[in-house]
Order: C-alpha cells, then sequence, then structure tokens
C-alpha cells in the first residue's frame, strides 16, 4: 500500500459505487443463495445443520413397520464414502425397485475423512430414501472428530434394535481409532444385552469390520464370536469395509460372515427374514 | 564558572531526529567533558537557554544537568551518564519530563573499526524490524475456525502498491458437536495482483488470491497416521488442511492527518476450498461448487 506516497500511480479513475457494486453483488448473491454451510468454521467444525438422531427416529419407524410381522426383507449397503453420485443411485433403484424392503442398514463409513461435511451430504442423499435406514459407524467415520458428528447424525455407536422378532445388534469394531479408554468391540455392552429381559429369539449381528480383518482387534476375536454365539439364536453377521463381497463362517462354528462390497460396485445385499430361516440375495443397479 | 562549564550542554531535539548537528554538539559536549575534568557539584537546579534558531519552528533548548561525585551526569531519570559510554544524545518526546537516552553505538576511537560495528548493528537492528508484523487481521470463517485473528506481513511493492502478503492467524472453532472449542493456526500466502485506485485514498483490488495452510489443534487430529495403521492406510493429514482462495478487496488509505491507529484499512471476502473438497468435488457430479465453496468476510488493518 503506497502510504506516505503522494506520488501514486493512478490508472484510471472508476465511479466508486460501481467497484462496490462488483464488490457486494457476488457477495449478496452467494450469501442469498440459500446455502445454508455457505460461511464455514472448519473441515472439522462439527457444525450439523438439518436432521440429527436419525437411527432413534428410523428405529422407531422400522420397528413400528415390523412388530407385527415375521417376514421380511432389508438391504444392507456399505463405504458410501466420497461415492455421492453411487449412493444417489442406489438411493433411485431401492426407492423405485425395492417396494419388497422394509429398512435399510447401512454398514460404515459414510465418510472419507470423517469431516463434518461428508455426514452432512451423505445423511441428505441417504434421507432420500422411502424407507427407514440405520447406519454403523465404520473406521473412517472416527477419524478427527467424526465419532462425535456420527453420534450427534445418526446416533450411539452401539445400539440395537428389534425388527419381526429378531433383534439387531450393532457394535463399533473399528479399533485403530481408538485407546484403551474406549472399548472395542464393547463387551460390557454385549453384557448389557444380554442381560435384558425378553430378548426376542433370533440374533443378527451388524459390525463394520469384521474379526480378523486389519481394523479389528484381533486378540479379542474369540471373545467377540463367543458373544456373538450368546446371543438368542444368532443366524449371521454382516459386516462393510473391505469393498468387496465376502460369505465366510470365519470360526467355523456355523456363523456366517456376510460383507457388503463398497457402493462403488453399484450392488447391495438383501436379506430375507422368514419364520424358517433366511434367504440372501444381490442386486445391482 | 568553573562548573558552567564543565557541566554539559545537552540538546534537547523536541522532534526526536538524529541530525548531524545533534551529533556534533554532543561529540562537542563529550570532547569538552573529557578535557576538563570537573568537581562534583551538588544538584543544581535545571535551567534552560534559548538556543539560537534551530529549526525553523522549533527553538532548540538546552538543560543544565547536575553531575554525581563520580563526575557522571545525572539524568532526569535517574541513571547517569559518562563520556566514556560513548557520545550520546538525550531525547526528549516533546516534554521536559521524557527523558531518554539513544547512545549511538559508534563509540570507540578506531574509525573504521567503528564504521563496520556501525553498519553490522544496523543490519541487525533492520533485519529484526523488518520482521515486526505491519498489519493485523479479523476474518470471519473462512475453514480456520468462527473467527479468526492475526498479523502479517505485506511486500512486493511495485506499481505503488503491494502484491504480496504471509498472515498468521489463530481461530476459534466453537464446540458445536464436539466435545470442546477447537483452535486452529493459519499461515496465509495472499498475492494481489491488481488494484484499481478509486479516488481519495479508496482502492478496489479486483482480484485477490491465495493459499493457506490450517492445522487444528487437539489429540483427534494427526498430521501423519499414527504408528498403529498399516503403512499408507490414510493419505491424507487430518490435522492440516490446504485451502485455496479468490477473493475481492477494498481499501481505504486514510490521510495523514486522520490517522489515529492505522493506515489504512481493507474489508475483503474470500471464497475458499480445501483438498478435501476438491478431491470429492472432482469425482462426483452430486457436488456442486457452491457445496465445496466457502465464504469468509474480515478486515484488515494495516498499522504502518
Amino acid at each position: 500500500m503506497p502510504l506516505n506516497a503522494p506520488a501514486l500511480p493512478q490508472l484510471r479513475r472508476r465511479s466508486s459505487s460501481g467497484a462496490l457494486a462488483a464488490l457486494l453483488v457476488p457477495l449478496l448473491s452467494i450469501a442469498f443463495s440459500g446455502c445454508s454451510d455457505l460461511f464455514e468454521y472448519h473441515a472439522y467444525d462439527a457444525r450439523v445443520t438439518g436432521e440429527t438422531g436419525i437411527n432413534k427416529k428410523n428405529i422407531g419407524l422400522i420397528e413400528e413397520r415390523l412388530h407385527a410381522r415375521d417376514t421380511f426383507r432389508f438391504a444392507v449397503i456399505s463405504d458410501t464414502q466420497g461415492w455421492y453420485d453411487e449412493t444417489e443411485e442406489f438411493v433411485a433403484h431401492v426407492n423405485k425397485y425395492g417396494q419388497d424392503i422394509d429398512f435399510v442398514v447401512h454398514a460404515g463409513d459414510l465418510t472419507d475423512y470423517g469431516i463434518t461435511d461428508e455426514f452432512l451430504w451423505q445423511r441428505d442423499i441417504l434421507e432420500k430414501l422411502d424407507v427407514p435406514y440405520v447406519a454403523i459407524i465404520g473406521n473412517h467415520d472416527c477419524l478427527g472428530n467424526g465419532e462425535k458428528v456420527f453420534q450427534r447424525v445418526f446416533g450411539e455407536m452401539n445400539f440395537t434394535f428389534t425388527a419381526g422378532g429378531v433383534l439387531f445388534v450393532a457394535l463399533q469394531t473399528n479399533i485403530f481409532e481408538y485407546d484403551y479408554d474406549n472399548p472395542v468391540p464393547n463387551f460390557q455392552f454385549m453384557d448389557d444385552v444380554l442381560a435384558r429381559p425378553d430378548l426376542p429369539e433370533r440374533t443378527i449381528v451388524l459390525m463394520h469390520v469384521r474379526p480378523y480383518a486389519d481394523d479389528f482387534n484381533d486378540n479379542a476375536a474369540m471373545a467377540f464370536e463367543q458373544y456373538v454365539r450368546a446371543f438368542p439364536g444368532t443366524m449371521f453377521c454382516v459386516n462393510g469395509h473391505e469393498h468387496r463381497f465376502q460369505e465366510d463362517d470365519i470360526f467355523s462354528d456355523g456363523i456366517m460372515y456376510y460383507g457388503q462390497t463398497c457402493v462403488q460396485h453399484h450392488a447391495y445385499l438383501v436379506f430375507t427374514i422368514t419364520p424358517e430361516g433366511y434367504t440372501r440375495e444381490v442386486r445391482h443397479f | 564558572m568553573k562548573c558552567a562549564i564543565s557541566d554539559l550542554f545537552l540538546p534537547l531535539l523536541c522532534s526526536g531526529k538524529l541530525t548531524a548537528e545533534a551529533l556534533r554538539l554532543a561529540l562537542l559536549c563529550a570532547v569538552v567533558a573529557a578535557t576538563l575534568p570537573c568537581q562534583a557539584q551538588p544538584a543544581e537546579a535545571e535551567a534552560e537557554i534559548q538556543a539560537a534558531p534551530a529549526q525553523a519552528n522549533r527553538p532548540r533548548r538546552y538543560v543544565l544537568l547536575p553531575l554525581d561525585d563520580d563526575g557522571r551526569v545525572v539524568l532526569p531519570d535517574g541513571n547517569t551518564w559518562d563520556v566514556r559510554d560513548g557520545p550520546a544524545l538525550f531525547l526528549t518526546a516533546g516534554g521536559e519530563e521524557a527523558f531518554s537516552r539513544t547512545t549511538p553505538p559508534a563509540a570507540a576511537p578506531a574509525a573504521n573499526k567503528s564504521q563496520k560495528y556501525v553498519r553490522r548493528i544496523e543490519r541487525y537492528r533492520n533485519l529484526w524490524n523488518a520482521l515486526i508484523p505491519d498489519h493485523g487481521i479479523l476474518q470471519y470463517a473462512g475453514s480456520m475456525g468462527a473467527v479468526s485473528t492475526g498479523f502479517g506481513w505485506e511486500y512486493g511493492y511495485y506499481g505503488g502498491f503491494r502484491h504480496f502478503s504471509t498472515d498468521i492467524q489463530l481461530g476459534l472453532i466453537p464446540k458445536f458437536s464436539d466435545a470442546s472449542a477447537r483452535w486452529t493456526l493459519t499461515l496465509k500466502e495472499d498475492f494481489y495482483p491488481a488494484f484499481i485506485h478509486l479516488g481519495r485514498g479508496f482502492y478496489f483490488l479486483p482480484v485477490t488470491s491465495g493459499m493457506y495452510i490450517t492445522t487444528v489443534f487437539g489429540s483427534d487430529y494427526w498430521t501423519k497416521e499414527p504408528d498403529k495403521y498399516p503403512k499408507g492406510y490414510y493419505w491424507f493429514s487430518t490435522r492440516c488442511r490446504l485451502n485455496a482462495y479468490i477473493g475481492e478487496e477494498i481499501t481505504w488509505v486514510i490521510p495523514d492527518h486522520r490517522r489515529r491507529f492505522a493506515a489504512a484499512v481493507a474489508l475483503f471476502y474470500e471464497l475458499s476450498v480445501n483438498d478435501f473438497g476438491l478431491v470429492q468435488y472432482a469425482s462426483n457430479s452430486y457436488l456442486k461448487l457452491k457445496d465445496i465453496l466457502h465464504l469468509s468476510v474480515g478486515l484488515r488493518t494495516q498499522w504502518f
């Protein structure tokens, strides 16, 4: 800035009002464009706008929808991080062709970096589903302060719900992001669930990282499986994380682990639960 | 009369500027003091003498200062001075009470050596002077805290206008859904390619641009992935974000006679994007520019 410099080069004179307009017009047009997160305080600012507590709200819808039924169908997607277009296509596909689906389970990794905007963008897409959905926390969702945003937008990291007479146990199994102050997997939580009176007769366990995957506490894998088997009538487990379809009886004990691939592969798992058992299928979109 | 001669006549330069004339006078005083060993005199009332015409509108004034038992000049602020301390000027900030001593570093008689020393000290002082920030910033949003404040340095003056600036800003993110509020620190490099003088001291900068790195404090974030991850598991840092921006600015250079705290003030806005936003924008048509572009507004105060 030319201070104390009277001999300033005066390029050309222009009216002040014209320049002010040049300054203010883009500013104001953006400010009034209705973009709520126009001002960002930080990528990890945890400033959540819009819908929160989604799991709790949707669990209410699922339990209400299925409380008198013993046959139902649910879809599983996972690892939608950074693939908004594909996630939108999935939502459109379920809304158009998935009238038989009662609810959707997201098996974790809604985000790549755990930043606040990613949670909100994913939420805004998934909110367009005609059926209720629940989300489980993935390892990427724990990055930075992501788990706090996840808890605000979706809810608890360990939770249960009952649908059509089946207990669903959703567990936080991403060990890397936590130290010993935060037990992963949380055996105390599973103990508390097991101590509940009047548990349903069958159980499905949902998680993001399955035993012996890179982000699982392998030392706890056997104990974890004991808990999984301790739930009443454990049918199978569902996981995400590895970006490929998996069907493994990991512990050779009859408990199947079904891995859902990432949304980029344009395919999702659908489980049909009947009083006799269950069937599974892969649907492409 | 003896004591009148041996007492020092000390120039009081109301302007506070070191003139060659003043320096000569000080050296003369020093020589007088050195060659005429004097007897200590008890404290003597200060006397002011109107000097011969000095500056155009400011008469130079002299004051007699008492000596202590060791023959050292006793300054009003309690300090003492002796010729062995080197030539000295006693400057006032406009009033008789505000004495402060500025010792020009040229003290030693060996002229060549001292000149080198003076230059060296001058360079040393200039170096540190250049590190005095010349402007302050107060900014709202911009992915560097809800509010951030800091200071910086402007440089690259050509065409009579600054073209670069480096800023450091400390910001605060409110708690929101996190467990606590968090601090951020930003290192920012600005580039001002053009300006338009609007008259009456107003300048319009149609394009401002730059990049900045932000870090966020707290145990939730890491610069490099911790050892517990398999090598290369995460390619990015959760602590450091690289941002780029473009914006506009309007600056008012305050006229000399109206300056109180600042030489110029500027209002600006910036549209910024960070590395995460760009990566995701590149691979998703779902994301629009308005999703990854973030607005911030700020005030820049140029102190000098």
